[in-house]
């Protein structure tokens, strides 16, 4: 490094520093948005890219689903009883695992194939991926929706609106969810049972969309309350009401677009926690049931097959970990960005 | 001090009665034909069931039958009618749709084992996660440090029932190493009560570490960033008195809150935990009183796991009061 | 001011952070010295360095994460080449430090008396009674009433002026040479800040000792300061005795500070201009000298130096004041008495 203050006599320009025009240099300074400053902090986290693109697939995986069916060339529910033995369990190595199609099923199977009804796990994964993050995904929009309104709401309002709002939230975080989800939906399901007492596979998981809904929200008010409760002080909100804006245009045009880096971790991070969530009720054998595939009913079937067909659990398992390890690394990394001063 | 104790304890018994009353009209108001299933696999007649709804009550608008539900818990009451009536001694949360057995008795027979893995899964997650937590935290950039972040994010991510059956199926049934998870009361075999118990403690105790790890860090960074830490240093006080004395001392009210929160949800999640180590516990009793339509023993456990959120929150706020001066005031 | 051994000497300070963002200059060659009795004053805005100066002499950076290279003499003993063990005889006997806002600066689990007896306990091997008698003396003699009781209380229960008052109890306990005062009447209102700087005035009297104080506030300095030394981006750009740097400012940062500079061109009943544009990133510091872009007398393009070369800080006639700037002397004088005559605000 040249000593450049007390010498006085070398140029002031670093090393690396290129001598830009001051007008673009100011430009340069000036003209990064927040947004564009955390994107660039993001790209620098090489642990948060990576697991943003394992994500990604995984999103793209459960939208393209049928599209994987179509080039694999098996779909989920196909019965394949010809490649187990007389146990019922597949043929071949490691649960059947196959990638030639020279086998009674003419296809490959890259992941092998259930116990007792010979099933390809490959598929069944790729569509348990489209349950998992359509419900989990669907109720962490909803969820947040929910908690950004409550947590509006409540700061803005003040008073016992905010009082009775923090009231239920405390109250809805008294409930022991899993318990409680775990006795409900059952219940719930036979409101929405048809006259042969049969509920349809899509209200099982609207059902369990909403449960997750009406228990996930609690987070999300109580930091948006937070935050509003700060910016609410602030000279731009104090010039816009004095300007005469309505309160909605207060809450939604000045106070939300504020509120974006926050609300994008919560979803984020909301995601795989749903994800875990749904799995743990499937895994209970609650929630979505045959034929629509899931991970978590995938563990809990495997339960009965573990000591001999060790694959059968391992390969759901692993998947599930995998899907919620990258969501929750990308959220981290996603918070990081926006919020340089946390301490993770 | 006193009063704001007695304000939250008032305010955690209203939560309770609102909880309880939700789960009574959900589940009661919109169950299907709980009768048949006093009758068991022996289809009863219709009028059999009627018989057992109108001794039961079970047709009464919901706000009588709550009513009989919430004086049952206090005064005890006898269910059914004539011959037929069983006595249900106070606190009566009812009887089994099953088996008639009081709910209360079903729930003692699973309390010991629910509370075993709690109790020393909560030992093994506070000390190895919060140990770690301040760890990390105070050699921050460090290879321990590293590896809790690894630690806390693994944990958080895996799932105890996919840990718990692969831990089962590696360790009992392939290399034969570790006991079979099994419950014996302690006071018959204390060593088997240790033996069995060990692979629960050990998988849900290293999970929830990682909550406390994760949590442990963050605040303890945090602290660490205070004015009143630097004050400390300041001072010319060891980095041993600076950590301990001044850092720790203040990021005890949060740790303590997330062990409150921790420890009151546990029996929420025993019904995964029991499940996956197949314990009878209460929340294997839930999950069997579910796929039974038992609903007694599944309103019963709700609100016994409800009761352990909110008494644990009461208990947090008391330790707050002990821990932070400044709450006294409020 | 003749040399003899001042108590503290910074000698060509830089103190570097590595961050995500890139290095951060926070302090880049600074040289000053204060005598016991004397008070020296550093001002500037957030970012300027004063802050971390400040920390530096009292050893409170983290070695791994902050660069220190230059020399911090206290008492003749090198600072920067201290092992812990020695600076935390140093910190708190010999240098102690008043903060700015005693509510987050006291620990809020523990008594006041107890703060102070536990400042009194690391330097002293005396029993836990004589640390305490020494605290409420402490505290009487920085003017809180009834100091028996009072010490028994926690910060929250102080007032905030009170709390400034426990807090510099806190800080003499051990008679320090050397008391750095980083903004000390910041959070306060405006009587209670006089109140604050006239005990400093007291105390130093009483004790012969050396005072650094940190501020903003130039009305602070003129009340309270011997010597002053103006920061901008890191570096010194001016420094001189109180008399000649309030009456005679040389530098136009200086000028923007006693905020009592008009535009030259403005209509003559413009007051107060406050300085435009915000402090410069220490990432990222502006070619040549750092307040160039928010520098009105600013000579740039067809090779003039304001953004290519750093201004060296240079005597000037006065004795003992010195400025890093660019323009002539003359001509800074000159505007300066211009600017004052045409607003008419008269020192």
């Amino acid at each position: 490094m040249s000593d450049t203050t007390s010498s006085g006599q070398g140029t002031a320009l670093e090393p690396g520093t290129a001598p830009e025009p001051k007008a673009e240099n100011k430009a340069a300074l000036v003209g990064r948005s927040p947004g564009q400053l955390a994107w660039m902090r993001f790209k620098r986290d090489r642990v948060g890219v990576v697991s943003m693109w394992i994500s990604v697939t995984f999103l793209i995986v459960a939208i393209a689903a049928p599209l994987i069916e179509m080039v694999y060339g098996q779909s989920a529910t196909t019965l394949n009883s010809n490649l187990l033995n007389d146990d019922s369990r597949p043929l071949g190595v490691l649960g059947g695992i196959t990638f030639s199609t020279d086998n009674p099923s003419n296809n490959i199977h890259i992941l092998g194939v259930e116990p007792r009804t010979g099933r390809d796990i490959f598929m069944q994964l790729v569509y348990g991926a489209r349950t998992s993050l359509g419900i989990a995904v669907t109720a962490s929009l909803i969820s947040l929706a929910i908690g950004v309104v409550m947590g509006l709401v409540a700061a803005y309002r003040g008073g016992w609106v905010d009082s009775f709002i923090n009231w239920f939230t405390d109250f809805m975080l008294a409930f022991p969810f899993v318990l409680f989800a775990f006795a409900a939906i059952p219940i719930v399901n036979t409101w929405l049972a048809d006259d042969k007492g049969e509920v349809s596979p899509f209200s099982r998981v609207i059902t369990i969309i909403v449960v997750f809904s009406v228990f996930g929200w609690m987070g999300t008010a109580r930091l948006v309350r937070g935050q509003v409760l700060s910016l609410r002080e602030r000279e731009y909100i104090e010039a816009a009401r004095a300007a005469g804006a309505g309160t909605g245009h207060i809450l939604f045009r000045q106070l939300l677009p504020n509120l974006w880096a926050p609300i994008l971790v919560t979803l984020s991070l909301g995601v795989p926690a749903t994800v875990t969530g749904e799995a743990a009720l499937s895994f209970l054998n609650i929630g979505v049931t045959e034929p629509t595939p899931d991970w978590g009913r995938m563990v809990n079937e495997s339960v009965a097959w573990y000591q001999v067909e060790p694959m059968y659990m391992l390969i759901p398992g692993v998947a599930l970990f995998l899907l919620v390890l990258s969501f929750n690394l990308f959220g981290d990394a996603l918070r990081d960005a926006l919020d340089p001063k946390s301490t993770k | 001090m006193l009063r704001y104790l007695i304000k939250r304890s008032l305010i955690a018994v209203i939560t309770l009665l609102m909880i309880s009353i939700t789960t009574f009209w959900l589940f009661f108001a919109g169950s299907a034909n709980p009768a048949a299933q006093m009758c068991g696999a022996k289809a009863c007649d219709a009028a059999k069931i009627e018989r057992i709804n109108k001794s039961l009550g079970l047709k009464d608008p919901i706000h009588e039958q709550y009513g009989r539900f919430m004086s049952g818990i206090f005064t005890g009451r006898e269910i059914g009618e004539g011959a037929d009536a069983i006595k249900c001694p106070a606190p009566c949360l009812g009887v089994s749709f099953r088996t008639s057995e009081p709910v209360l008795d079903i729930i003692e027979r699973g309390l010991p084992v629910s509370a075993s893995i709690a109790v020393g899964s909560a030992v093994i997650s506070v000390l190895l996660g919060v140990s770690l937590g301040i760890a990390s935290a105070l050699k921050r950039g460090g290879w321990l440090d590293k590896f809790s972040i690894g630690f806390a994010l693994t944990g958080a991510s895996l799932q105890i029932f996919f840990l718990g059956l692969l831990l089962q199926m590696v360790l009992v049934y392939q290399l034969k190493i570790w006991d079979r998870p099994r419950y014996v009361p302690p006071s018959e075999d204390f060593l088997g009560w240790l033996s069995g118990m060990s692979l629960p403690w050990v998988t849900l105790g290293v999970l929830s570490a990682a909550t406390y790890a994760r949590f442990a860090r963050a605040e303890m960074l945090e602290i660490l960033s205070e004015d009143f830490v630097r004050t400390a240093r300041a001072k010319g006080l060891t980095p041993r008195a600076v950590n301990i004395k001044h850092a720790l001392r203040a990021s005890l009210s949060s740790i303590v809150t997330i062990f409150g929160l921790q420890l009151g949800g546990l029996l929420g999640g025993a019904a995964i935990t029991e499940t996956t180590f197949d314990m009878p516990g209460i929340g294997k009793l839930a999950v069997k009183a579910v796929g039974d339509d038992n609903l007694p023993i599944v309103m019963a456990t709700v609100l016994l796991a409800a009761f352990f959120v909110v008494l644990f929150n009461v208990i947090v706020d008391a330790m707050y009061a002990v821990i932070d001066p400044r709450v006294k005031l409020s | 001011m003749a040399d003899q051994n001042p108590y503290l000497q910074v000698k060509d300070l830089r103190v570097q952070f590595k961050t995500e963002d890139g290095v951060v200059k926070a302090v880049d060659g600074v040289s000053f010295a204060v005598e016991r009795g004397k008070t020296l004053g550093i001002v500037g805005e957030s970012g300027s360095g004063k802050s971390v100066t400040s920390l530096s002499i009292m050893g409170l950076h983290n070695r791994k994460r902050a660069a220190m290279t230059g020399e911090i003499l206290v008492d003749g003993r090198n600072i920067l080449n201290l092992p812990e063990e020695k600076l935390r005889e140093v910190r708190g006997q010999q240098v102690s430090m008043i903060f700015q806002d005693p509510l987050s600066a006291l620990h809020p689990f523990y008594t006041i008396g107890h703060q102070i007896v536990e400042a009194h306990q690391v330097h002293h091997k005396v029993s836990k009674k004589e640390s305490r008698k020494r605290a409420i003396e402490m505290l009487d003699r920085v003017g809180i009433p009834q100091p028996a009781k009072r010490a028994d209380q926690y910060p929250h229960e102080f007032s905030g002026g009170m709390r400034q008052r426990a807090m510099i109890a806190m800080s003499l306990v051990n008679n320090p040479n050397l008391i750095i005062a980083d903004e000390p009447t910041t959070a306060l209102d405006v009587t209670v800040q006089a109140q604050i700087l006239d005990l400093l005035l007291d105390l130093q009297r009483e004790f012969n000792s050396a005072i650094i104080m940190i501020t903003h506030d130039l009305g602070v300095i003129s009340q309270i300061a011997d010597d002053v030394l103006v920061m901008y981006g890191g570096r010194a750009v001016e420094t001189g005795t109180v008399e000649s740097v309030m009456r005679r400012p040389q530098h136009p940062y200086t000028w923007g500070l006693l905020s009592s500079v008009p535009s030259l061109h403005g209509d003559a009943n413009e007051d107060l201009v406050p300085i435009k544009g915000n402090p410069p990133s220490l990432i990222n510091l502006p070619s040549g000298c750092a307040f160039n872009p928010r520098c009105r007398y600013a000579m740039l393009g067809d090779g003039r130096p304001c953004d290519l070369e750093i201004p060296q800080l240079l005597q000037v006639q006065e004795r003992g004041h010195s400025v890093a700037c660019h323009l002539p002397e003359q001509e800074r004088v000159q505007t300066y008495q211009q600017d004052i005559a045409h607003s008419g605000v008269a020192q």
